[in-house]
C-alpha cells in the first residue's frame, strides 16, 4: 500500500489523519500536467487536451500501455490492478485524472 | 546503479550456479537430441524453487527481486536455453497473473505454478500471425455462462506439457486472454519437431475447438489482452530472455577459452594467435556490455521504473544479437569440432538464432527502439 506520508517533495497534497484513516487530494491539474509531461516524454511538441483519445489514437506504440500504468503507480504510488483494468479509466487526460483521485484516495483509506 | 550483489543474491546464484553445473550442462546435448526435457528434472528444479521464483511467499513462490530472476535465467541459460524457454514462458504466465489475474485466479493457479506442479505457457502466435500480434485469428464468443473459443496457435514453447495456458484471442473484435487448462474439452497439443534452435522446449500446435471456458477465466476486460496482458507478459520474456543470451554468450566464451587453452596449431596452444584473441576479446566485451544493459533493465523493474520497458526491449535486442555474434566466432574457433555433435557449440549457435526471434524478432526491437530514439533526442 502506498505511503501517504512519504510522497514526493514538491507536490500539494492535504493529508488529514483521524484514528488510522488517512486522506489524500492531489489536485487534479496537478495529475493533468504531471501526466502530459509524461506523454510529451513519448510524443513530443504535441499538446494533448483534457478530453482527447490517447488510446484509440495512433500516436503510442504498443508497449505505451504497460509503460503508463508503471508511470502511475510509481508516481502515485498506486497499484493498478484487474479490477481497474477499464479502458476508459485510461484514454483521456481527465479519465486518467479522476481515476488517480479516486484511486489515490481509494488506497489511502485502505491504508 | 549498483550491480553488487547481495550475501543473499551470491548464495543463491552459488547454489543454481552448482545446480546448472551438475544437472543441466552435461545432459543438455542429450536433451537436444531427443527434443525433450525429463519429467525428474522438471520435478527436481521445483524442489529447489525455481518454478515459482517470480511469485510472493503467500502464494508459495520464493518472490525474489528482478536482479536475482535476471541472474537465475543467466545461469539456466548458460546450461541450456530450451530449459530457460521454460522457466520463461511459465514466468510470463505467473508474471501476468499477479499483475492482472482476479482474486480467484491467483488463488487458483499461483500456487500451482510456483510448487511446479503445473506449468505454465504463453500462447499468442498462430499458423498466420506472427510480429502483428493485435491481429491473433483465434475468437472468443461468450454463449451462456461460457466463452466459446476457436482457434489454432503455434510454437508455443513447453505446449507440450503445460497445464495451464493463457492464450489471446479476439472477442467481439478486441484482443483479450483466456486461461485454458489443458484438460478443457475441444483443447488438444500436438508436438512440434526437428526445429533449428530449442529443440527441447517441447514446443507444440494448438487447437482448440469449441473449447468451453467459464467467464471467470478472462484476464483482464476485452480489449486488453494485447496492451495489457501480452504487454506484460512479453516484457517479463523480453527480460527473462536477455538474461538468458547473456549466459549462453558466457557459455560460448567458457567453452572456447577451455578450447584455446588445449589445443595446439603450428606448435603453439589457439590462445597464442592473435587473430584467435580478436574473437575472445569481442566475447568477453560483448558479454559483459550485453550484462549491463539486462542489470540496468533490472534495476529499473526493481525499482518500478516505466523506463524498464524500453530498457528491457534494448537489453534483449542487444543480448540477443551479441549471443549470435558469440556462438558464430565459437564454432569458428572450435573447427570442424565445432559443428559436430561431440561439442556444445554447436548447439549454442543454433538456440543463439532463436533467441533473436522468440519474445518479439529483432526487427520489432529495432522499430520501437528507433522510434524512442526519435521521441527522447531533439
Amino acid at each position: 500500500m502506498p505511503d501517504c506520508t512519504a510522497v514526493k517533495a514538491g507536490r500539494v497534497f492535504t493529508l488529514t489523519k483521524w484514528e488510522n484513516r488517512v486522506s489524500v487530494m492531489i489536485p487534479n491539474n496537478d495529475i493533468k500536467k504531471t501526466v502530459c509531461t509524461f506523454l510529451n516524454r513519448h510524443i513530443k511538441n504535441h499538446e494533448f487536451q483534457g478530453d482527447e483519445a490517447i488510446f484509440t489514437s495512433a500516436l503510442f506504440n504498443s508497449l505505451f500501455a504497460m509503460q503508463l500504468v508503471l508511470f502511475l503507480e510509481k508516481e502515485y504510488r498506486i497499484k493498478v490492478e484487474n479490477e481497474d483494468l477499464d479502458l476508459s479509466n485510461f484514454n483521456t487526460l481527465n479519465a486518467i485524472s479522476a481515476f488517480v483521485e479516486q484511486k489515490a484516495s481509494c488506497d489511502c483509506h485502505e491504508h | 546503479m549498483n550491480t553488487n550483489l547481495s550475501p543473499d543474491q551470491r548464495e543463491i546464484l552459488v547454489q543454481f550456479r552448482a545446480l546448472i553445473d551438475k544437472i543441466i550442462s552435461p545432459v543438455a546435448d542429450q536433451w537436444d537430441r531427443e527434443e525433450t526435457i525429463p519429467f525428474e528434472v522438471i520435478q527436481t528444479l521445483a524442489q529447489q524453487g525455481l518454478w515459482g521464483i517470480n511469485i510472493p511467499e503467500n502464494m508459495g513462490g520464493q518472490a525474489w527481486d528482478m536482479m536475482t530472476l535476471g541472474r537465475i535465467c543467466e545461469e539456466i541459460g548458460r546450461g541450456s536455453a530450451s530449459l530457460l524457454s521454460l522457466f520463461t514462458v511459465h514466468g510470463m504466465v505467473a508474471q501476468v497473473l499477479m499483475k492482472w489475474g482476479t482474486h480467484i485466479q491467483k488463488e487458483t493457479w499461483l500456487p500451482k505454478l510456483a510448487k511446479g506442479h503445473v506449468l505454465g505457457a504463453f500462447a499468442l502466435t498462430e499458423p498466420d500471425i506472427g510480429s502483428d500480434a493485435r491481429r491473433v485469428e483465434t475468437t472468443a464468443v461468450l454463449s451462456g455462462d461460457v466463452y466459446v473459443l476457436n482457434g489454432k496457435k503455434k510454437w508455443i514453447s513447453c505446449g507440450q506439457i503445460a497445464g495451464l495456458f493463457l492464450i489471446v484471442a479476439q472477442c467481439d473484435g478486441k484482443p483479450s486472454a483466456f486461461l485454458v487448462p489443458k484438460d478443457t474439452p475441444g483443447f488438444s497439443q500436438e508436438p512440434i519437431r526437428d526445429m533449428l534452435g530449442f529443440r527441447s522446449a517441447m514446443l507444440a500446435s494448438l487447437c482448440l475447438e469449441n473449447c468451453p471456458v467459464p467467464r471467470d477465466n478472462m484476464v483482464g476486460v476485452i480489449g486488453t489482452g494485447f496492451s495489457h496482458v501480452a504487454g506484460t507478459a512479453l516484457d517479463h520474456g523480453r527480460y527473462c530472455i536477455a538474461w538468458g543470451s547473456v549466459g549462453l554468450a558466457q557459455a560460448c566464451l567458457e567453452a572456447s577459452v577451455r578450447y584455446t587453452h588445449k589445443r595446439k596449431q603450428f606448435g603453439v596452444y589457439l590462445k597464442e594467435h592473435q587473430l584467435i584473441q580478436e574473437m575472445i576479446a569481442n566475447m568477453v566485451s560483448g558479454t559483459k556490455a550485453a550484462r549491463l544493459l539486462c542489470c540496468h533493465a533490472g534495476y529499473l523493474k526493481d525499482a518500478g521504473d516505466p523506463d524498464m520497458i524500453m530498457e528491457t526491449a534494448v537489453a534483449k535486442y542487444f543480448a540477443s544479437q551479441n549471443a549470435v555474434k558469440v556462438a558464430l566466432d565459437a564454432v569458428q574457433i572450435h573447427g570442424a569440432n565445432g559443428c559436430s555433435g561431440d561439442y556444445p557449440v554447436q548447439r549454442y549457435l543454433r538456440d543463439a538464432k532463436i533467441m533473436e526471434i522468440i519474445e518479439g524478432s529483432s526487427q520489432i526491437q529495432q522499430i520501437l527502439i528507433a522510434g524512442h530514439g526519435y521521441q527522447v533526442i531533439d
